[in-house]
Parts: structure tokens; C-alpha cells; sequence
């Protein structure tokens, strides 16, 4: 038997010596950016898509949440705020059948929002903080712009796709997503829009304030007044954090207006002394509480 | 996202617990593989010594399970394909295992040769269609007594 024999075998010949950890990042990283890009290419085709739902068929959607926003407010001011709306309303060119509701939410919290089946909401604090009718008009038309411009439901139609895209990696964080949006509170909070509508809406904002009123004063005034509110603040109002920075929409606003030849100054409207009194008086409230 | 969180803690005790017990395993398959040097291996099926005197079936199997890291990048690595380098390993580490309790067997009826060495292997399933829980490597020969 002495012509026979076993070599020893190398160790470790038959695997490879790449490291497990680098494996398993490169494998996990490779599939995170093809799935990432996936998925937002997915999400635009959806917002994009997201344009041509039928405004009934958002307005139900809607129907189902907005009855935490649905609190009558108090007069005149709710009057005055849904006749103002109205008005700008009727300079938008709305397609027949888009209808406008505006609700007047009490707080000090300065804000305004656009959500899905036209209705937007105004605060009472950001009411408080314009000093003339111009520049609360110029929040108004600018939530009516986006409303024309559907950009709640495209911005929905984004955020679902992301979320059931989410599903599939972890069912809760893509159920908690999908929640949001479709739950009470994501009418309110998880509408984001992008700079590109922002602009958009300004633009289009900017115009209607021409029709209604003749001239374009007021509008940057509206920016100039947020940006003063929130200079001492810690936290900017949430209208903003979300917004381009007021002082380049500022310059946005005054190219335009430039390009146009508009007028940039005229007479500007007061809030009627009622709705003046109303608002100091809840104020006042506000405050002692 | 507590079940990502879930996942995430089971490959990191899949991947530090699975690379110490690698490591142990190997260390005594090296030890093993030296002690039982004495003991050849054949894949031909004639014996190399034309008579002898007896002739027994031995074989050493052992039961193999990946851990949480393993399947973890096995199952990233099925969905773009290649090789799967998180199983190697293991199945190095079974193969070896295998032939080392054979080899116990044969020492045990004195046999210092064993013929017509094969390997076979069956896969356990998962609970999930298609999942794999375990692999089983069975090493079988014919071990030569003179």
C-alpha cells in the first residue's frame, strides 16, 4: 500500500476569501439604488398621472377626512375670509366643476395649506400677521394655485406609490406611509410640495392678485411679512419649511412683476374694521390662555 | 418598522455568533483532518490491494444549518444571480465534517483505506415554499480491512 498516498489539501481552496461584510453591503447597496430609482421614477409617473383624476372623484377622498377641518369660524371673519376666497377664486380660471373651500382654523400658528377636493385652510395667526388684505389674498390665490394645478393629489399619488413600495420592505414603515396619507391627520400634514410648484403657484398666484385687484402690491410684502414673523423664532411657521427661501421668492415675485410691467403698488385694501376687531379680540384670547 | 429592526438585530447575531462558531468549527476540522492523516482516501471503486480480506460500508453524515447573515445574502445574491459565496463555507465546512466522522468509523473497525468515496446531499425545507432550513452532507465509502 506504500505507493498510495493522500496529499494534504490545501485549506481553504474551495471558498472564496472576499470579505461576508463586503458581500452582503455591495449586494444590499447595488439593490437599494436600482430599487430607489425604481420607485421614483414609479412615484413622478404617478404624480404626474395623478393629474388626470377626476376632481369629484378627489373631492370624495376628501370628504372622508375633512371633518376635522370643518369647524365653523367665527363671524364675520369666516364670511369675509370665504368671500375673499371666492373672489380670487373667480380669477383663477377654474375648470367647471373645481370649487374652492376655505376653512379658517383658530390658533396662533401662522400658516395656510392646500389639500385634496379644494380645500384650503387659513390660521387665524397668519390672518393676524398680514398687514393688508393684499398680501392675505396673495396666500389665498397661492393655495388656489395649487389646487388648480393638482398639486395635492399628485403629491398623493407620490407618496402612496413610495409607501406601498415601502411594504415590501418593511409592512409597517410602508403601513405607516400609506396610513398618513390616507389617515385624518396626512390631509393636513403630508402634503409637500416641490420648489418647482411652489414657483409655479406663485406665479400663477401673482397673476390672479392682478385681476382681482389691478396692481401687484402686497404680494412680496406677504414674504416680507413671514420672513420678519419668523426672524426671532426658533422654529420658521410650517408654511415655510417646506417652501424655497422667502428671499429668493421674493426676487421671483419682483422679476415677474418687472417682466409684466404690472403695476407694483396701488391702493391697499384694509381688512374691513369688523373683521379687524374680530381678530385682535381672538388674539387677545389667545394670548391670556 | 420594527420588523426591519427585527431583521437587522438577527443578521448582526446571525453574522458575529455564525463567524465564531465558523471559526471553532474550523479550527477543529484542521485538528481532525491532521489526527485522521493516517486514513486514505479513494474515489476509484477497486480496491488498490487486490484481496483483502474485508470489506465494510462506513459513512459519516452531518446536518448543516445557515445562519440569519448567510441566508440573508444568499437570498440578496438569488435576486441578481452569481455565486453563492455565503454558502461555500458551509458546505466546506459539512463536506470536511462528513468525511472526518466516516473516517471515525473506519479507524473504529481498524481500516486504514476507504475506497469508492461519495458524497451525497439532501436539503431540508423551510417552513416557507422554497426556503431551505438545512442541508445534510452524507459521505459514504467502502472501507478496507486486511
Amino acid at each position: 500500500m506504500t505507493e498510495y498516498s493522500n496529499p494534504r489539501i490545501p485549506d481553504g481552496i474551495n471558498v472564496s476569501h472576499t470579505h461576508p461584510l463586503a458581500d452582503f453591503a455591495r449586494l444590499l447597496g447595488g439593490i437599494l439604488v436600482v430599487v430607489a430609482v425604481a420607485v421614483g421614477a414609479l412615484a413622478l409617473l404617478a404624480g404626474y398621472l395623478a393629474k388626470y383624476v377626476p376632481f369629484e372623484s378627489e373631492r370624495a377622498i376628501a370628504e372622508r377626512f375633512v371633518g376635522s377641518l370643518a369647524q365653523p369660524g367665527p363671524e364675520p371673519v369666516a364670511a369675509y375670509l370665504d368671500a375673499l376666497t371666492q373672489r380670487i377664486a373667480a380669477a383663477h380660471d377654474l375648470p367647471p366643476g373645481m370649487k374652492i373651500t376655505v376653512h379658517y382654523v383658530p390658533g396662533d400658528t401662522v400658516n395656510a395649506f392646500a389639500t385634496l377636493g379644494g380645500h384650503i385652510a387659513i390660521y387665524e395667526g397668519l390672518m393676524r400677521k398680514m398687514p393688508n388684505e393684499n398680501a392675505l389674498a396673495m396666500v389665498i390665490s397661492h393655495e388656489i394655485a395649487h389646487v388648480r394645478q393638482r398639486h395635492p393629489i399628485s403629491s398623493m399619488g407620490r407618496v402612496l406609490v413610495i409607501g406601498v413600495a415601502l411594504t415590501a420592505v418593511s409592512a409597517t414603515a410602508g403601513g405607516d406611509v400609506v396610513g398618513q396619507v390616507l389617515g385624518p391627520a396626512g390631509l393636513l400634514t403630508m402634503m409637500s410640495f416641490s420648489r418647482d410648484q411652489e414657483r409655479a403657484a406663485d406665479a400663477e398666484a401673482l397673476d390672479a392678485l392682478v385681476k382681482v385687484y389691478g396692481h401687484a402690491g402686497g404680494a412680496a410684502d406677504t414674504f416680507r411679512t413671514l420672513q420678519q414673523a419668523t426672524a426671532g423664532k426658533a422654529r420658521p411657521p410650517e408654511l415655510f419649511s417646506t417652501h424655497p427661501l422667502d428671499a429668493d421668492r421674493i426676487a421671483a415675485i419682483e422679476s415677474t412683476v418687472a417682466e409684466r410691467g404690472w403695476a407694483t403698488s396701488g391702493e391697499l385694501a384694509a381688512y374691513p374694521a369688523a373683521v379687524a376687531a374680530a381678530l385682535a379680540a381672538a388674539g387677545k384670547n389667545d394670548e391670556s390662555r | 418598522m420594527l420588523d426591519l429592526a427585527i431583521f437587522a438585530t438577527l443578521v448582526v447575531i446571525g453574522y458575529i455568533v455564525g463567524r465564531i462558531l465558523e471559526a471553532r468549527h474550523y479550527k477543529s476540522i484542521r485538528a481532525r483532518e491532521q489526527d485522521y492523516g493516517d486514513i486514505m482516501l479513494f474515489a476509484s471503486r477497486f480496491p488498490p490491494t487486490l484481496n483483502p480480506l474485508r470489506q465494510d460500508l462506513v459513512a459519516g453524515s452531518v446536518v448543516v444549518s445557515a445562519d440569519y447573515f448567510k441566508t440573508a445574502v444568499a437570498r440578496l445574491q438569488g435576486i441578481v444571480g452569481g455565486r453563492l459565496k455565503s454558502y461555500e463555507t458551509l458546505l466546506d465546512r459539512a463536506r470536511r465534517e462528513a468525511i472526518l466522522r466516516m473516517k471515525e468509523e473506519a479507524r473504529g473497525r481498524g481500516s486504514r483505506m476507504i475506497v469508492n468515496v461519495k458524497f451525497q446531499t439532501f436539503s431540508i425545507p423551510g417552513r416557507k415554499p422554497g426556503s431551505l432550513a438545512g442541508v445534510e452532507m452524507l459521505a459514504y465509502g467502502t472501507a478496507l480491512l486486511d
